[in-house]
């Protein structure tokens, strides 16, 4: 299923639908189009890494805003999808290193998150196991699994984070194992 | 069983990264398809796989829990990202553009020729190097910093190629002073003048120090003659004889010739150094401290410009002083027979000493041009003494830098009371300044007078442009403005002959105010010609300060006077004229358009208010002497 889910995304945000982007004279219609298609993923990702959905959607609708700026003045995007992702990692990184420093962001975005947990199905022994094990977790293993789990390739993953293939598999490997036995 | 054989056997398990690849696809297709192959066939590897991917499900469970539901706001987050869109889409469109873009939009419009050029780029790469070659080989343009070296190289070639031909002599000549750092006192000590020939290797030199010493000769080797050069010249009671001494002992001639520098700085053993000061190379040759000579520093300046020399200084350590020799003339002159004469071989053994002070082109200075001369100090001193005697204003009145750097103030003046005057304002001047004004009875031929030190400045404002019959006639009543200037001044009761005489010396006044204005743009521009920015370039500030003060006073003087013709003028226009005028004002510029305005007012002012020209349309010429007064006045 996550593999059917990748390659249409290709095919819609492919080379070829990036030049009609181009192309086209309603370059902010379909620049909003795209942002509804790839909102939820790129707001989960961005959540993940600031904490705070109001700062996630900021960055975001930004990269977004980045993208409209880049397809008016024909620039060249090989992969629309983890440029978009790139782009919203950097701003994500850029937000919590302006915000101070990365340790107390991260503590406080996990117990903020935590607190927003409001399925029934699990309870407050639940919620601090999840936000142990994702402590347990190092930024690079934990944005290479949320990637992973927003159904981007490893290619992609490596394409957003500047890593490579082989790396990307060790990333998630330990983040999977280091979850794991945290729970 | 060895070990690779063992390896072949039992295939190795899937490491972690390897196994979660597998999983998810993303192995190449050899270690794909090896690694299915392992997996189906390893309980302990297939076990693995599966809790990795229990590890998998765990994972995005918890991720979806941690998640916000936002499914509700999604469609307003669209909705607002929209707008946000629409506005940023307009603010980017009202924005310049980016750098970027500029940079692609102007190098757009050269992508035509670039084009053309990449078809043919090894011509055009070709091309490049050789101009920045020629760049480099042949100008300064590139160059920021100032190799001593390379500058000294450069002057000895202006030198040599400036050697005298056949039928010519070089001639040299190089005043030399005392300057008391201390309190920047320059003190004249002498001229040197050294006269080269082209059918000998013979050189003829002079020296004269203002205590009245005076010493020549025609040698072979001008070395020779340094030893008496340098007595007369630094024979002063004030200059350090252990300098001279030293001077003499290694037979240093001061030429200002490069030659002569390279001996002088090689006895030195500081790191040389230059730099370029406005128009000229400074070339910087420290001594060591305690150096036998007392020298501190020598110093070479060099005209930036030609590499022609400028002048030579000698610092000295002890008492602060610096021995400047300062080129004031380079030329080459037609060898006469009195100077092949002096140059004649054979003869050299057998002439006096004292031959060549007989002649008299040889030992007489010889007055130099704006164009081959720098300004001193003593020479702003002049014209300002000339300045203070109104002497600048029109008079035939000369100042000229001579060959053996003393000054020389000539000209004609109207009468011996006048001349007297001027004479009177010039005895406070110090150092070596000749006066010969004459009065026109005094003068043969005009011969006397040598012709201006600057052949294209502008001629002196003579008679043609003066004032001199201004009185307007009483009986005829014919200049233009006559009946103007009637109606002005009439009222009831007042006879006609006394209306006549207001008229007439209103238009006296006026002519002679036009005249003084013209006179005083006339001294601007001469001033600019004679202290012209190449003239000055080695002056003390102070110096320069002096010159800038009278250009000042002449500027006052020319508003002070406008200011008083327009006062008189304006109710004579009336009101039509003098409105329209009001408006066309703009400043003055240089010694140029301010000489032309006041030569257009004069011309105006005698066309309206005299019998000496012809009638003009006087309407229109009263309301452009207006604006030209304006412009002046402003």
């Amino acid at each position: 299923m996550a593999q059917e889910h990748i390659l249409n995304l290709s095919q819609v945000f492919g080379s070829e639908q990036t030049e009609k982007l181009r192309r086209s004279q309603q370059l902010e219609d379909q620049v909003v189009e795209l942002y509804a298609t790839m909102r939820p993923g790129l707001m989960g990702f961005a959540y993940h890494v600031v904490g705070s959905t109001g700062d996630a959607e900021d960055l975001v609708q930004s990269a977004f805003l980045k993208l409209f700026d880049q397809l008016k003045r024909d620039a060249e995007i090989q992969n629309l999808r983890s440029w978009l992702y790139r782009v919203v990692h950097n701003l994500a990184i850029d937000h919590v290193r302006r915000k101070g420093s990365r340790e107390s962001i991260q503590a406080e975005w996990l117990a903020l998150r935590t607190e927003n947990v409001h399925s029934a199905e699990y309870d407050l022994i639940q919620k601090q196991q999840i936000a142990g094990s994702l402590k347990a977790l190092n930024e690079r293993e934990r944005h290479c699994l949320m990637l992973r789990a927003e159904g981007l390739s490893y290619v992609e993953i490596g394409d957003v984070l500047g890593l490579s293939q082989k790396s990307v598999s060790v990333y998630l490997a330990r983040g999977l194992k280091k979850f794991g036995v945290a729970r | 069983m060895n070990a690779s054989r063992k390896h072949l056997l039992v295939p190795p398990h899937l490491s972690d990264a390897d196994l979660v690849a597998y999983l998810d696809e993303e192995l190449p297709r050899p270690e794909m398809d090896a690694a299915r192959s392992h997996v189906g066939s390893c309980w302990s590897c297939r076990s693995r796989a599966s809790e990795v991917q229990a590890g998998i499900e765990n994972f995005l469970r918890a991720r979806t829990a941690l998640l916000p539901d936002e499914s509700v706001l999604s469609e307003s987050r669209v909705e607002q990202f929209r707008q946000r869109l629409a506005r940023h889409a307009i603010a980017s469109e009202a924005e310049l553009p980016s750098l970027p873009e500029r940079l692609d939009h102007w190098g757009s419009r050269f992508r035509g020729p670039l084009a053309a050029i990449l078809q043919h780029r090894q011509v055009a790469l070709a091309s490049v190097v050789v101009v920045c070659l020629l760049v480099v080989m042949f100008t300064d343009s590139l160059n920021t910093r100032v190799s001593a070296d390379t500058v000294l190289l450069r002057a000895e070639n202006y030198e040599s190629s400036h050697l005298p031909e056949a039928g010519k002599v070089m001639r040299t000549s190089v005043r030399v002073a005392r300057v008391d750092r201390k309190n920047s006192v320059e003190q004249q000590l002498g001229t040197i003048t050294f006269v080269r020939d082209s059918a000998s290797p013979l050189v003829y030199v002079n020296a004269q120090s203002v205590s009245g010493g005076a010493e020549d000769a025609t040698v072979k080797d001008v070395r020779q003659a340094a030893e008496p050069l340098l007595h007369v010249l630094l024979s002063n009671g004030n200059v350090d004889s252990s300098l001279v001494q030293y001077l003499i002992s290694q037979q240093w001639v001061p030429d200002v010739s490069v030659a002569e520098f390279r001996r002088l700085a090689g006895w030195g053993s500081g790191e040389a150094f230059a730099r370029r000061q406005g128009g000229t190379f400074e070339l910087h040759y420290p001594f060591a401290a305690n150096h036998p000579s007392g020298i501190a520093e020598t110093l070479l300046r060099v005209n930036a410009r030609d590499y022609a020399l400028t002048s030579l200084s000698i610092f000295t350590a002890g008492d602060d002083n610096e021995y400047r020799f300062t080129r004031t003339s380079f030329s080459l002159e037609p060898r006469t027979v009195e100077l092949a004469r002096v140059f004649a071989p054979g003869e050299l053994s057998k002439a006096p000493p004292s031959a060549a002070r007989a002649l008299p082109e040889l030992n007489r200075p010889v007055p130099l041009s704006y164009s081959n001369s720098h300004a001193s100090e003593a020479e702003v001193s002049v014209a300002e003494a000339l300045h203070r005697a109104d002497a600048c204003l029109g008079e035939e009145i000369y100042l000229f830098p001579m060959s053996d750097g003393s000054l020389l103030v000539q000209g004609l003046v109207d009468s011996a009371a006048r001349r007297d005057v001027i004479r009177q304002a010039l005895k406070s001047v110090a150092g070596s300044l000749r006066v010969e004004v004459y009065v026109p009875r005094e003068l043969k031929n005009g011969s006397e007078l040598y012709k201006s030190p600057d052949p294209s400045v502008l001629e002196s404002p003579g008679e043609n442009s003066s004032a001199s019959a201004t009185l307007a006639d009483l009986a005829g009543a014919s200049i233009p403005l006559h009946e103007t200037l009637y109606a002005h001044f009439y009222k009831p009761g007042t006879s006609s002959d006394d209306v006549n005489k207001q008229v007439a010396l209103f238009s006296d006044e006026i002519v002679t105010l036009a005249r003084q204005t013209f006179l005083h743009a006339w001294a601007v521009k001469r001033l600019e010609r004679e202290f012209s920015p190449e003239r000055t370039s080695g002056l003390p500030a102070a110096a320069v300060q002096k010159v800038e003060q009278m250009r000042r006073d002449h500027s006052r003087w020319i508003s002070t006077i406008t200011h008083r013709e327009t006062d008189m003028l304006s109710p004579i226009a009336g009101q039509d004229i003098t409105a329209g005028v009001a408006q066309a004002v703009a400043g003055r510029e240089n010694g140029d358009t301010l000489l032309r305005l006041a030569q257009e007012q004069n011309d105006l002012v005698r066309s309206l208010f005299t019998t000496s020209q012809r009638s003009a349309e006087t309407a229109t010429s009263l309301a452009r002497l207006l604006v030209v007064l304006r412009h002046l006045g402003s």
